[in-house]
């Protein structure tokens, strides 16, 4: 058998939930692991090294600090995935791009804030190509199994652009506009298998737009189930769903297929 | 074969006796409002009377997705194809359901003279219980010559009052009905209402298409460039919802799927949809249908020009899933009326 | 000009979408992008396709992806694919070597109309990996040239290191009957042939409308419109010539709904349609 693909996992500005996804995987990691040599994941090693292949990177840019930092994972990995909205398209945080910078350090953290560097709130691919996109907040565990059964097979991922609604409704769940409330499923990009809604939940459009939204379709089909367009600003700004940020990293992510199409297996090069 | 009478009792247990031999697929609540088919349990899962359930029984024969054929790649490449399905009953299927069976049954087995083996190896083990019903608001079966479909059904039943009215269809019908026990003539009340069903149930249907469904291609020819398509396009989200629960729709995607050793996999298809922005692009990266009106264009010429021509009906049974699950609220007969009106 | 429109689905129904293990024979790069794969499938069965059919390959793990037939059906134990690397499937056909398995099914649609070329000339018009299902045209009327009349090959291609079959338009050129003009659309330092689409060589062949018979693939939809112009300016009648469409089949069998056109699947009516069919239909090109 080839040599096994070094893997790495890094973070910037989140929650690393999304790493925890990965690690809660159970039986399935277990057996991505006879095919990968993890080298580097804070989150659940003490061991560490900077040869590795594949760069799994969690979190958005958020200081001019981090860049150098990203900039070094590029140039060692063949391949780099975004994991997760914070790296794909920014993140919930992008929210505060919006604000006086000052202002918001001084409210969050009173008096100290000013000892805090932050800056503008970037995806990653605002700062280096990357090769595939895991969106989610959290990512789904099946889609980072099957990215991870595309790179080893030396395959460009895909997300897919259907909608929640496609998937909601392959699973049958009920409308959750039929049950009263706002839902961004017709506008957002699916791969969760519609996991919000079939536990009564609304969708938040955490993996981002679609490639191809009607946003004045949702505009005035939400007004007519009675929402305000307050109500709707609100709920597309949880994850800045109209922000030109957000816009240019869902371009970036549809075109930038990166290193993978370039060749199978890139790592097979060592 | 003269029709008997059943009891809600007797028709669970002629759901008990399916379920002995065959897993059985039947309506159930979802939800505060919605109905699914579902494959059940207990005879007592099963609900008798439902406006109409988010995805059509299409489900059981044309699953969302399913394994064209599993395979093997190390040590040698091997494929093989997946196990031969069991049989299976679907319970309570309302007479548009029972069309669209029919159309699915031409389109999967039939059309280009080519038979779908996965859809045909289900097909061929399965049993159908089809269940009368009163249309919604959203229903134009008569509009569409669907409102009495008997065909497909091995047993009919119709709810009346608290019985129910039987006709067995078919030798399957007849072994099922047999389960019930001894059989016994309906009332002249039931068999009255039972014989007025019909005239009731196209009486209450208010959504009517303006056009046979035979006209409806040269109209529809004739409107191609018709401001409509923009203006439905302008509001729809080609979120594929409603070709996702219409029962007569039957595109999809493949795509190879793997275990996570990579030893192992299967090659996968899915529902797929023509409203989705990537359906017709090609590998050289044009798309033919890259704009929202041509492909929302696409499904109502589809369904009503070219199946229409090719299967000699319009390829929709007026089960109004479309109109009721869409989520921008578009109505396809409302659509399809303004076409009409146009061209008048 | 009916005996073309096949309904065939492939020995085994039952087998509709299980592919035969195939073996490479032959790999080799035309291009930078383009490979020549030559493939015999298992037992000696012979494909039995005609020109202008396509396969559905496949790699199990990569999927499939429906490639036309390049070479002729007078070649026996063997036919060759010419795969341009495009997606995921092609990137992984792309790195095939002799022995290696692959999957096959089909062959799938319709073909050209060979019967009706015999007796007549016949302009090939190939833009780019065009020319891949024309070869096998081409290859068809070589192998019987005493059975047609002129063949002029016209081929665009972007630059000359993307022309393909290199070598063999060079044996095509020996037989006085053939001619082959080329054109690029980026001339190198060096190239002596002419600049422009594939409509530029138009202008420089001269045809007897009255008994020619036109094969075509041109690229996007616009090339074809461009190239319909170009052919009635020569007085070459819709009914006269024959084009391959390109579109995504996915299940090569008249199900899936990707390669529908108006009301025509292009994988069991076409590929190849007529320009009589192609003016008919509104999302032809």
């Amino acid at each position: 058998m080839a040599e096994k693909p070094r893997i790495a996992f890094f973070d910037f500005a989140c929650c690393e939930g999304c790493q925890l996804t990965v690690l809660g995987l159970g039986e399935p990691l277990l057996k991505l692991l006879e095919r990968v040599e993890v080298v580097t994941w804070r989150e659940a090693m003490s061991e560490r090294s900077d040869d590795f292949d594949i760069a799994f990177v969690e979190g958005s840019i958020t200081r001019d600090s981090d860049i150098p930092r990203l900039r070094r994972i590029r140039e060692q990995a063949k391949v780099l995935v975004a994991l997760g909205t914070c790296a794909t398209l920014g993140g919930p945080h992008v929210s505060a791009n919006n604000c006086d910078r000052g202002e918001l350090l001084r409210l969050v953290y009173g008096g100290e804030g000013a000892q805090f560097e932050a800056g503008e709130v970037r995806p990653l691919s605002a700062v280096v190509q990357v090769d595939a996109f895991i969106h989610g907040c959290p990512i789904n565990g099946d889609e980072f199994l099957t990215v991870a059964n595309h790179l080893l097979l030396g395959k460009a991922y895909h997300p897919p652009s259907r909608p929640v609604c496609h998937e909601c409704k392959l699973n049958q769940y009920e409308c959750v506009l039929d049950r009263g409330q706002i839902c961004l499923g017709p506008v957002t990009r699916g791969g969760c298998d519609a996991i919000c809604t079939s536990r009564g939940s609304q969708c938040f459009g955490c993996r981002g737009l679609v490639d191809d939204p009607n946003l004045n379709a949702a505009r005035e089909v939400l007004a007519e189930h009675g929402y305000t367009v307050s109500d709707i600003i609100g709920m597309f700004d949880i994850y800045s769903l109209r922000s030109p940020a957000a816009a240019e990293a869902r371009e970036t992510a549809r075109q930038d297929r990166g290193a993978i199409e370039k060749g199978a297996e890139p790592w097979r090069s060592r | 074969m003269a029709p008997s009478a059943l009891s809600a009792a007797d028709v669970r247990s002629v759901l008990a006796r399916a379920m002995e031999s065959t897993a059985v697929l039947a309506p159930v609540r979802r939800g505060r409002s919605s109905f699914a088919f579902q494959w059940i349990a207990d005879p007592a899962e099963a609900v008798f009377s439902y406006p109409r359930t988010i995805l059509p029984p299409k489900q059981a024969l044309l699953p969302p997705r399913e394994d064209l054929f599993v395979f093997q790649r190390a040590p040698e490449p091997a494929v093989r194809p997946p196990a031969a399905p069991d049989p299976i009953t679907l319970f309570g299927v309302h007479p548009c359901d029972l069309a669209a069976i029919g159309q699915l049954d031409w389109a999967m087995q039939e059309r280009h003279g080519i038979c779908d083996p996965n859809y045909a190896a289900r097909r061929a083990h399965t049993t159908i219980i089809g269940l009368e019903c009163l249309p919604d608001e959203y229903c134009f079966c008569p509009s569409v010559g669907t409102a009495h479909t008997r065909a497909g059904a091995d047993l009919f039943l119709t709810p009346v009052g608290e019985e129910f009215v039987a006709e067995a269809l078919t030798e399957k019908g007849e072994a099922l009905l047999a389960s019930a026990g001894e059989k016994r003539a309906p009332s002249a009340e039931a068999r009255d209402t039972w014989e007025h069903w019909a005239e009731d149930k196209e009486s209450r249907v208010s959504r009517r298409l303006k056009a046979q469904p035979k006209e409806l291609p040269d109209l529809l020819e004739a409107e191609y460039e018709s401001e409509v398509w923009e203006a439905t396009a302008a509001r729809c989200y080609s979120c594929g919802t409603c070709t996702s629960v219409c029962p007569t729709c039957f595109c999809f995607d493949v795509e190879d799927v793997v275990e996570v050793g990579l030893a192992s996999g299967a090659r996968r298809r899915q529902y797929d949809s023509c409203q989705f922005l990537e359906f017709a692009s090609v590998a050289g990266g044009h798309n033919f249908r890259g704009e929202r009106p041509d492909r929302v264009r696409h499904r109502w010429f589809r369904k009503f020009v070219h199946l229409n021509r090719e299967y000699g009906d319009a390829f929709c049974v007026g089960c109004g899933r479309c109109t009721k699950f869409c989520t921008a609220d578009i109505g396809l007969v409302e659509v399809l009326n303004s076409i009409v009106e146009a061209s008048e | 000009m009916t005996q073309t429109r096949s309904r065939r689905a492939g020995p085994d129904p039952s087998g509709l979408y299980l592919p035969r293990t195939a073996r490479v024979v032959r790999a080799e790069n035309l291009t930078r992008q383009d490979r020549l794969i030559e493939i015999a499938l298992p037992e000696g069965q012979a494909l039995g396709h005609r020109p202008g059919q396509f396969v559905q390959v496949s790699l199990l793990g990569y999927g499939e992806a429906p490639i036309s037939v390049s070479s002729g059906p007078q070649q026996t134990g063997s036919f060759e694919l010419c795969v341009r690397r495009l997606g995921n499937v092609t990137t992984a056909l792309h790195a095939l070597q002799p022995g290696d398995p692959v999957g096959i099914r089909g062959p799938f649609g319709n073909g050209f109309p060979m019967d009706h070329l015999v007796g007549r000339d016949c302009l090939v018009v190939a833009g780019g990996i065009g020319l891949a299902p024309l070869r096998s045209v081409i290859h068809s009327i070589l192998a019987r040239r005493e059975r047609y009349g002129r063949l002029i090959v016209l081929h665009g291609a972007r630059r000359e290191e993307d022309i393909l079959f290199r070598d063999e338009i060079a044996e095509w050129q020996q037989d006085p009957r053939n001619e082959v003009l080329l054109t690029v659309d980026e001339p190198t330092p060096g190239w002596k042939g002419r600049v422009g689409v594939i409509t530029t060589l138009f202008p420089e062949i001269e045809v007897d409308p009255a008994n020619l018979v036109v094969v075509a693939m041109v690229g996007p939809p616009v090339m074809y419109r461009f190239v319909i112009l170009e052919l009635r300016g020569l007085g070459i009648k819709n009914d006269q010539m024959f084009m391959s469409l390109e579109r995504r089949m996915k299940c090569g069998v008249g199900k899936c709904g990707h390669c529908q056109i108006d009301g025509r699947c292009v994988c069991v009516d076409g590929p190849v349609f007529s320009g009589t069919e192609i003016m008919a239909m509104h999302e032809a090109i």
